[in-house]
C-alpha cells in the first residue's frame, strides 16, 4: 500500500519557486490500476517520480507498505528500486549499446542471483511477452513496440508489485499502445499495482481508478 | 562477471586503448627514473660498504699523464714506498685481470663452472681463464672484504715461495684449500688459504662510477714479485691506487703530487667522498631532469585520463540515469568505474614490468645488470604500483565528484530516457 500525507513539491531557482505539487494525500491499495490525469506542467510526473522513489518531496510524509521512508537515504531508495518500485518510460528508457538480454538483466544484477538462474527469470519474461527472438538485438534493430516489451520485461523480471509508467504509450501508435495496455492490465490483474500517467482517455480506460491532478493539486 | 567484463572491454575498445596508452608511458618513465635514482644510490651505498672507513679519509690517485710508460713498474713502487714511509699513509693499490692458472687449465668440472658466468661475455670463448684481483697486501687495510693484510704475505714452504690466494665460494667444490694454483704469466705460485663468501669488490672499469660486484666468482691474490714490478701490470692499477690516513693533510697530498711529477708522472689526489660527491653532482643533474619529466608526463596523462572518464560519462549519461532509475546505486557505478580503472592499470603495469625488464636487459651494460634487476624487482616496481594506485585514484576524483552529483530525476527529465 501507498499513502502519501500532505506531499509538496517547490522547487526553487534562485529567487523563483515553483510549486509542483501542493499538499497532495493520497492512497493506492495494492493491486490496485490507477491513472493519473492532468495537462501538461500540472505536475504528474513530478508525482510519479516521488512515488518511485526517485525524487524527494518538499514536505510530507510518504508510508511505503507502512513505513516512513520520507527520509530514507539515496542508498536505500536505490534499494526500494532495485526491488519493490519499477517503471516503464515513454521512451523505453534502453540502454543502447546493450542487447535487450543485457537490458532486462539489470534489475537482476547484483542481487546474489546466479547466472543460470537469471537466464531463466529472463527467458520466462521473454517467453511471456513474445519477444523471445528479440532477446540478442540492440534497441536500434527492434520496433517501438518490440522495444517497450523488452523494457517491459526488464520491469517485470524485478519481481518489484509497483509498476509505474509515465506516458508509457506516447511513443506507441494506437494499436501497439492498445496491446501494451492489455499486458499491463494482466499483470494487474495478477496481483501488481500499476500506476500510470497518461494524457489518452482511452489509455485510462483501463485503470481502476483516475487521479486528476490540476496546478499540483489534485481535484 | 567475467563475460560482462570482456564485453565491457569489447564496446570500449578506444577509451581503454587511450587510458592504457597513457599509463602505460607514464608508469615506465616512473620505473626509468626510480630506478636509475635506487641504481646510484645502491651504488654508492655499496661503495661506502667496501671501504673501512670515513670516504673523507680515503684518496685516490687520479692519473693524467705518465711520460715513461716501461718504467712505471719501478718509478710507482717508489713513489707508494715514500707515501708510506715519510708521509705515513697506508697506500695500495689493485687491479682485476684475467689469467690462466695451469692447474685448472683441463679441469673440466671448472670450465663448466665458468661456462655459465661467461656466457654472452667475451671470456665465453677462454673458458680456463680466472678472473684474479691481484692487490697491494695494504689495500686489506683500506677496504673491508674478510682478509687481512697478514692474510696475503707470502709463505716459503722448503725453498719455494708461495703466494696465499682467496677463491671465490663458486668453485668450493673444485678448489680445496692448500691447493697449488700456478700463473702461467709469471709462474708465480699460489697457494688457497681461504674463499671469499658475500664481498664484493670494485668494477674493472672505475671503482667510482661503476658498481661493485660480487667476488664469488673471482680469486683475490697479492702482486707477486714479478707483478710487482711489471709495469704493465702496474698501469693496469693507474686510477685505482689509494691512500688512507687519519687525517689527509692539503700540504702532504700537493707533496705527493710534487714527487710524482719529478718522476714524469702527473696525479692529483682526491679524497673518495669528493669523487662522490662530484659523482652525485653529475647524476642529481640527470636525475632531476627524469624525475621532472616523469613527473610531468605523469600530471598530463591524469588529466587525460580524468577528462577522458568525464567524458566517456557524459556520452552514457543515460545509461547511467537508466542504471540508476532501476535500483543501481551511486556507490556501485563509482565502485565499478574504479574497479574497471584498477583492472586496466594493472594490466598496464604488467606489460610496463615486462617492458621494463626487456628495455634494461637490452641497454645496461653487463656490469650493471645485477644491480638493475635488484632495484627494479625490489625497488622501483613495487612504489610504480603503489604509485598507479595513487594515480589511479587521483585521476578518478573528478568523475567521482560528477557521478555523486548526479540527480536522478534530472537525467530522467532531461534525457527523457
Ligand atoms: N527541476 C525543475 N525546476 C523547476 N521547475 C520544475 C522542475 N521540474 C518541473 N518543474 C515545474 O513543475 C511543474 C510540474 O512539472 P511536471 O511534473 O513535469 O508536469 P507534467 O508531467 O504534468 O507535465 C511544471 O510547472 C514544471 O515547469
Ligand atoms: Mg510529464
Amino acid at each position: 500500500m501507498i499513502e502519501l500525507v500532505d506531499i509538496s513539491k517547490i522547487y526553487k531557482n534562485g529567487e523563483q519557486e515553483t510549486v509542483a505539487l501542493k499538499d497532495v494525500s493520497l492512497t493506492i491499495e495494492d493491486g490496485e490500476f490507477v491513472a493519473i490525469m492532468g495537462t501538461s506542467g500540472s505536475g504528474k510526473s513530478t508525482l510519479l517520480h516521488i512515488l518511485g522513489c526517485m525524487d524527494k518531496p518538499t514536505k510530507g510524509t510518504y508510508l511505503l507498505m507502512g513505513e516512513d521512508i520520507t527520509h530514507f537515504k539515496s542508498r536505500q531508495l536505490s534499494k526500494i528500486r532495485k526491488s519493490k518500485i519499477t517503471f516503464v518510460f515513454q521512451n523505453f528508457a534502453l540502454m543502447e549499446k546493450y542487447t535487450a538480454y543485457e537490458n532486462i538483466e539489470l534489475p537482476l544484477l547484483h542481487r546474489g542471483i546466479s547466472t543460470r538462474q537469471r537466464k531463466k527469470i529472463i527467458l520466462d519474461a521473454v517467453r511471456q511477452l513474445d519477444i523471445e527472438s528479440q532477446l540478442y538485438k540492440l534497441p536500434k534493430e527492434m520496433s517501438g513496440g518490440q522495444q517497450q516489451r523488452v523494457a517491459l520485461a526488464r520491469a517485470l523480471v524485478s519481481g518489484a508489485d509497483i509498476i509505474l509508467a509515465d506516458e508509457p504509450t506516447g511513443a506507441l501508435d494506437h494499436a501497439t499502445s492498445m496491446e501494451l495496455m492489455s499486458i499491463l492490465k494482466e499483470y494487474n490483474q495478477k496481483g501488481k499495482t500499476v500506476i500510470i500517467v497518461t494524457h489518452d482517455k482511452e489509455v485510462a480506460e483501463f485503470a481502476d481508478k483516475v487521479i486528476r491532478i490540476e496546478d499540483g493539486a489534485l481535484e | 562477471m567475467m563475460s560482462r567484463f570482456l564485453n565491457y572491454l569489447a564496446r570500449n575498445k578506444v577509451q581503454i586503448i587511450l587510458v592504457m596508452g597513457l599509463s602505460i608511458i607514464s608508469l615506465f618513465l616512473c620505473v626509468l627514473a626510480l630506478t636509475n635514482s635506487f641504481v646510484f644510490k645502491a651504488q654508492i651505498k655499496d661503495l661506502k660498504k667496501i671501504f673501512q672507513t670515513d670516504t673523507d679519509k680515503i684518496g685516490v690517485l687520479n692519473f693524467s699523464y705518465v711520460k715513461d710508460e716501461n718504467r712505471f713498474g719501478d718509478d710507482i713502487n717508489e713513489i707508494k714506498n715514500i707515501i708510506r714511509k715519510d708521509y705515513g699513509f697506508i697506500c695500495g693499490a689493485y687491479t682485476e685481470s684475467y689469467i690462466y692458472f695451469e692447474e685448472l687449465w683441463n679441469n673440466k668440472v671448472y670450465l663448466e663452472c665458468n661456462e655459465e658466468e661467461y656466457k654472452g661475455t667475451f671470456y665465453e670463448e677462454y673458458l680456463s681463464l680466472s678472473d684474479v684481483i691481484m692487490v697491494d697486501p695494504e689495500m686489506m687495510d683500506i677496504v673491508d672484504c674478510g682478509i687481512l693484510k697478514e692474510d696475503l704475505l707470502p709463505i716459503t714452504i722448503g725453498d719455494e715461495l708461495y703466494y696465499p690466494i682467496y677463491v671465490g665460494s663458486d668453485f668450493k667444490h673444485i678448489i680445496e684449500i692448500d691447493d697449488v694454483l700456478t700463473s702461467d704469466t709469471f709462474g708465480t705460485k699460489y697457494i688457497v688459504k681461504g674463499y671469499i663468501e658475500d664481498t664484493i669488490w670494485f668494477s674493472y672499469y672505475d671503482p667510482i662510477e661503476f658498481p661493485a660486484s660480487p667476488m664469488k666468482h673471482k680469486f683475490i691474490a697479492p702482486f707477486g714479485n714479478e707483478e710487482r714490478t711489471d709495469s704493465m701490470t702496474q698501469l693496469s692499477t693507474v686510477n685505482q691506487i689509494f691512500i688512507k690516513g687519519n687525517v689527509l693533510k692539503e700540504s702532504d697530498i700537493r707533496q705527493i703530487e710534487k714527487l710524482a711529477s719529478q718522476k714524469d708522472i702527473k696525479i692529483s689526489i682526491s679524497t673518495i667522498e669528493e669523487k662522490i660527491q662530484q659523482f652525485k653532482v653529475d647524476n642529481m643533474e640527470i636525475m632531476r631532469n627524469q624525475y621532472s619529466f616523469a613527473i610531468v608526463v605523469m600530471i598530463c596523462s591524469m588529466i587525460s585520463i580524468s577528462s577522458l572518464f568525464c567524458a566517456f560519462i557524459l556520452m552514457r549519461i543515460k545509461e547511467y540515469g537508466i542504471r540508476l532509475a532501476f535500483g543501481e546505486s551511486k556507490e556501485r557505478l563509482i565502485c565499478t568505474m574504479v574497479g574497471r580503472h584498477l583492472v586496466y592499470i594493472s594490466i598496464a603495469m604488467l606489460i610496463v614490468i615486462l617492458f621494463a625488464k626487456k628495455y634494461f636487459d637490452a641497454t645496461v651494460l653487463g656490469e650493471f645488470s645485477q644491480l638493475y634487476n635488484k632495484s627494479l624487482v625490489g625497488y622501483a616496481f613495487p612504489i610504480t604500483i603503489l604509485v598507479s594506485i595513487l594515480y589511479t585514484l587521483i585521476s578518478l576524483i573528478p568523475p567521482i565528484i560528477m557521478i555523486n552529483r548526479m540527480e536522478l530525476v534530472q537525467l530522467v527529465k532531461e534525457e527523457e530516457i
